[in-house]
């Protein structure tokens, strides 16, 4: 095998070069006929006439541009922020996503007057005169009243370990809740605090007041991918050790929620029938006017 | 019990107390073989020491001694050496190709050849490609004068052994593939320019930024939603608050949201309708 030229391109574009003590310099001073002079397509095509690129004359100019190149990181790049900040609205959990316009100016209105939201109560819009009564069920009012949900990334631990901090924290005051996992010694203990650091801080950014915050739920489940390996036992048995991860997940309430359960308990005891400890009702048995014995 | 082993493992060893002192400068490292049995005068065919052509001198030496040619220098096969040489030395002169030419055409080469940095053990003369495993050194010669007007003195070639790989879970091992490369000798010397520092640097944090990222995608569970820090976080998004809307009522949620929109859109295009008609 070997490679040629064709003949044309040779004859034209090859000439050997002498240095001054005869002899042939191969390499260096040999310049490539192909990018310079012809083009390898022969006829159909012509080479472009100012190949070589020219030289600014005017240095000054070029430096200039070299000096200030656009430094493009990610944190003053406003478009990608942008673009980031689209794509995290988009992932959001936000009640305006799930809930009509009318019905969470409604709930807005009544917790304006109320505090809190109070259910069953007719409220009037300002803007249309119209009047309304509002009356929501229990998971709608859950969703409206104002929530943080906290997740967890992946933590090596188990269920079994988790269960026994959420328990121990469940129902706290956030601030509380962290000052009593800090000093607990436990690994998920370390784990809940973080979490509920970055839920304090999540909401100052909704504007919630952070030191009426409480706990209502918390709980963890399995993480998936658990990895299993032997356990060799003797006797040529064997059983089976699993590598759990699981994920930790809390929502954080406001003093509203507190106060309308206060509330919705107060008017569920007002509702009560009063306690009768003695049975008013007809004996259901036949009443003999003597004794059995 | 480790510490008892440790205790035990120096019990035998006795260091010496007293090495022997020698100066450095003293010692021969390479040191002449022994002379053994009397010192003979050189043969005349030993005194060539520095010539292309050792036969053709060995054999006028001793035609001028007038001693007997050994039958080992008295050869024309050097006549075939020189004859090259001349050859070759003709076409430094008028830029001619330094071999015979093959008679197959190639136009537009499809190998693949990389110039490699040098080993420790290669001169500035010499060049290192990696050539396809199909490729002979009289293909590399013709190649690199044609494309690129390189002179091939000589080139030597090395066909590297070919690794075993075994994978996690396969139950035999397989070897992977071979690479053929030729060192070249070459009229002048070339040197590879050194890797600038910057460059090195920042190719290396690229690499850890792409691990980093390949990493992430690896990812399992609730790792997943860990954006990596990478290329100056490029990746990171900002973290917004989300409320608590479980799942089954997030679906019954968008659909209601969905069909409010329609209606309202609809009540909004009847009254500009009406309004466009003056009903």
């Amino acid at each position: 095998m070997m490679w040629k030229l064709p003949s044309r391109v040779i004859s034209n574009s090859i000439k050997p070069t002498f240095l001054s003590n005869g002899v042939w310099k191969s390499f260096h001073s040999y310049s490539f006929p192909l990018l310079n002079d012809t083009s390898i397509f022969g006829d159909l095509t012509k080479a472009p006439q100012n190949s070589t690129p020219q030289v600014q004359e005017n240095s000054s100019v070029s430096q200039e541009n070299e000096t200030s190149p656009a430094s493009t990181l990610p944190k003053d790049d406003e478009e990608l922020k942008k673009y980031h900040l689209e794509a995290a609205e988009r992932d959001q959990i936000a009640i305006e996503k799930f809930v009509t316009p009318l019905k969470r100016k409604l709930f807005d209105l009544n917790v304006a007057t109320n505090g809190f939201y109070k259910n069953n109560q007719v409220v009037k819009d300002p803007e249309t005169n119209k009047v309304y009564k509002l009356s929501l069920s229990n998971r709608e009012i859950e969703i409206l009243e104002p929530s943080i949900y906290l997740q967890s990334l992946r933590i090596k631990s188990s269920v079994k370990k988790a269960t026994v901090v959420n328990r121990f924290v469940r129902g706290y005051n956030v601030k509380t809740a962290i000052t009593q996992l800090h000093f607990n010694q436990k690994k998920m203990a370390t784990e809940l605090e973080k979490l509920l650091k970055e839920g304090l801080e999540l909401a100052r950014s909704k504007g919630y007041d952070d030191n009426k915050l409480y706990i209502q739920e918390v709980w963890s489940g399995s993480d998936g991918d658990t990895m299993r390996r032997p356990d060799v036992k003797g006797r040529g048995r064997v059983g089976v050790l699993h590598h759990r991860h699981i994920h930790v997940k809390a929502i954080l309430k406001t003093e509203q929620t507190l106060n309308r359960l206060k509330w919705e308990k107060e008017q569920k005891e007002l509702n009560s029938k009063p306690k009768m400890i003695l049975n008013n009702e007809p004996l259901n048995f036949r009443v003999k006017s003597f004794y059995k014995w | 019990m480790s510490s008892f082993w440790n205790a035990i493992r120096f019990a035998h060893f006795k260091p010496l107390k007293n090495y022997p002192k020698i100066n450095v400068n003293d010692v021969t490292l390479d040191r002449p073989a022994l002379q053994k049995g009397p010192i003979r005068r050189k043969l005349i065919s030993q005194e060539v020491t520095d010539s292309l052509f050792p036969a053709t001198e060995i054999t006028r030496l001793y035609k001028e001694a007038g001693k007997p040619i050994p039958r080992k220098f008295n050869t024309k096969s050097e006549l075939i050496s020189r004859r090259n040489f001349e050859f070759q030395q003709e076409a430094f002169r008028t830029g001619d190709a330094h071999f015979r030419l093959g008679e197959k055409n190639v136009y537009f080469p499809k190998a693949r050849i990389v110039l490699l940095r040098p080993n420790a053990k290669h001169t500035p003369y010499q060049a290192k490609f990696l050539v396809p495993r199909n490729f002979n050194r009289l293909d590399l010669r013709d190649y690199l004068f044609h494309v690129y007007g390189l002179r091939a003195l000589n080139v030597t070639v090395q066909l590297l052994h070919t690794k075993w790989t075994r994978n996690r879970h396969d139950y035999a091992r397989f070897r992977g593939p071979q690479f053929k490369k030729m060192t070249i000798d070459m009229e002048e010397p070339f040197i590879w320019p050194e890797v600038p520092k910057e460059l090195a640097e920042e190719a290396q944090t690229v690499r850890d930024n792409q691990i980093k990222v390949i990493e992430h995608n690896f990812k399992k569970g609730s790792d997943k939603k860990n954006k990596p820090k990478a290329f100056d976080g490029l990746y990171v998004r900002p973290k917004l608050a989300d409320n608590f809307v479980p799942r089954s009522t997030r679906d019954k949620g968008a659909k209601e949201l969905e069909n409010f929109n329609r209606k309202s859109e609809e009540v909004e295009n009847k009254k500009v309708l009406s309004q466009f008609l003056n009903l």
